[in-house]
Order: C-alpha cells, then structure tokens, then sequence
C-alpha cells in the first residue's frame, strides 16, 4: 500500500506539472509528460492488483468455489504483470525519445523517464508471495547458478510449456510480419522525406535474419 | 479423448490445486486436461491415475476411432 501511495504522489506532481508547471513546455516535453504519467497509472494499476491478490489470497472460500477462486487470484496477478510490461516497454521508449529529443532543454522528465524505467524493471521481478499464488510449486533455481535459465525453464511442467509455445510462436508470426512491415514503412518514408533510416532497416533485416535461421536451425533434426 | 478429472475430484473431494500438488504438476495444466484442450504426457497421465488409484484408461477414455 505504502508503494501505491508513492506512486500516486508522483502522479499528482506530474499532473501539476504538465497543467500549471511555471515554464511552458513544448510539445515533445508534453507528450513525454503524459507518456511518464501512463506509466505511473499502469504501474500503480498493478500495485493495486497485486495488492488485491495478495489480500484475496488468504481469504478461505467453499470447496466448491475454490478453483475459481484461485483462477480470479492468478488473473489477477497476470493482469499486474501485464501493467508491468506495459510501463516497462512505454518507458524505455520514452526514454530513448526523450534522451535524443530533449536531453539538453528538458533533463528533468528524460530523467524522470530513466527512474521510471528502472521502476518498471525492479517490478516484473515477482514477489514471493505472487509466485505462491500463481505457482505454488515454483522453486526458483540458485541465482548463482551456471544453467539458471535452463534451470528456471524446466522449473515449468509440460502444461504450461505448452502454453507458453502457443504463445510464442503467435509471437513469432506477429514480430516477423511486423518487422518486414516496418522495414517497408521506413523504406517509403526514406524515400518521400529524404530522411535516410537505412541504419534502421539495415537492424530490421539483422533482426530478420537471426529469427528466421535460429528458428529454422532449432527445428532441424539433429545427427 | 474424454477425461474423468472432474468427476474423480469431486469423488475424492480435491480442488485443482490440491490434485495439481499430489501429481507434482501445475494447476493451470490441471485445467487445461480437465477442458481438453491438452493432452497430458504418459508420465503426467500415470501421476494424475495414481492419485486417483485408478487405472491409467479410468481416467483418460480415447474413443474407438483415435485408437485405431
């Protein structure tokens, strides 16, 4: 509760900045402005729904109403992490925009971008007490360990990797089709502005071609 | 394929958490065989029978046309 309470602080201080805030502030400044407040919103939004959960989830219920109790308490939970990610990818945008577009005439919000990014970050670490509810047999593996990752990944049982591939390979269609988009996108605005994003498209095709061949390689057989 | 889940844990009075703990899975993958949207490993099948004490073809019922 007491997180909640600093963000919303920071909330409020942003709004008085951006509506009475004693310099007039350009349109670029603004618009950072606003972006910084969204991700306060989406992370006090998920503040408040961990907070829920955590509270929901020592509540006893009927037997007969336990499994929907229990899916409500991981909704929850993923809803909150949905926040995160969403504050998360907002405010390293906001950042990288801010710090190109307005690092020598407005530090203070590219600053207030960077502290809210590391916010964002610190948060899509789990709370213990979120992993009992949305995992109760989790173990998470020792940090120090060589093969975290591999470790962490068969801490999921088959159900759930099953889920997980559905969804990622979605992903994958979608951040392919995407990318060849943008690469079009780019390559027209080049054109008709003669503003060059061949750099640009030149890390798409990168990206494009590690994707395709890892995927591809990953599906090969084996000797 | 058909399975039993729902009635047997209604028959030994455990919740999907419950079972999900007994047979070492994950509540979600309890879920996801119960509306049959995922067919479970041999070795997830046999934990889940074994917690029922049931055999593996009481729980899990494939009808004549996917077995042959």
């Amino acid at each position: 509760m007491k997180i909640l309470m600093i963000y919303l602080i920071f909330f409020v201080y942003g709004l008085y900045k951006l509506f009475f805030g004693s310099e007039q502030l350009l349109l670029q400044a603004n618009l950072l402005m606003i972006s910084n407040l969204v991700v306060i919103i989406c992370l006090m939004f998920a503040r408040f729904n961990v907070h829920k959960a955590e509270k929901s989830s020592v509540i006893k219920v009927d037997i007969k109403v336990e499994d929907t109790h229990q899916v409500s308490l991981e909704r929850m939970a993923y809803t909150a992490l949905t926040s995160i990610q969403v504050a998360l990818s907002l405010s390293f945008t906001a950042s990288l925009v801010g710090f190109l577009l307005l690092r020598d005439t407005q530090p203070d919000i590219v600053l207030w971008s960077l502290i809210l990014l590391v916010v964002s970050f610190l948060s899509l670490f789990p709370s213990e007490k979120m992993i009992r509810i949305t995992n109760p047999n989790f173990n998470f593996p020792n940090p120090q360990s060589k093969n975290y990752e591999q470790e962490f990944f068969n801490q999921f049982d088959d159900g759930e990797k099953y889920v997980m591939l559905k969804g990622l390979y979605k992903l994958y269609s979608l951040v392919t089709w995407g990318l060849v988009l943008l690469a079009f996108i780019l390559m027209f605005y080049s054109a008709f502005t003669g503003d060059s994003q061949l750099v640009s498209i030149i890390g798409i095709g990168v990206l494009l071609l590690l994707i395709q061949v890892s995927y591809t390689i990953s599906l090969k057989p084996s000797n | 394929m058909k399975t039993r889940l729902k009635e047997l844990r209604a028959r030994d009075g455990l919740n999907q958490t419950e079972l999900a703990k007994r047979a070492r899975i994950s509540r979600q993958t309890v879920s996801l065989i119960e509306r049959n949207e995922y067919m479970p490993s041999l070795l997830i099948a046999l934990r889940i029978a074994n917690v029922f004490q049931e055999p593996i073809e009481n729980v899990f019922i494939f009808s004549e046309e996917e077995l042959s």
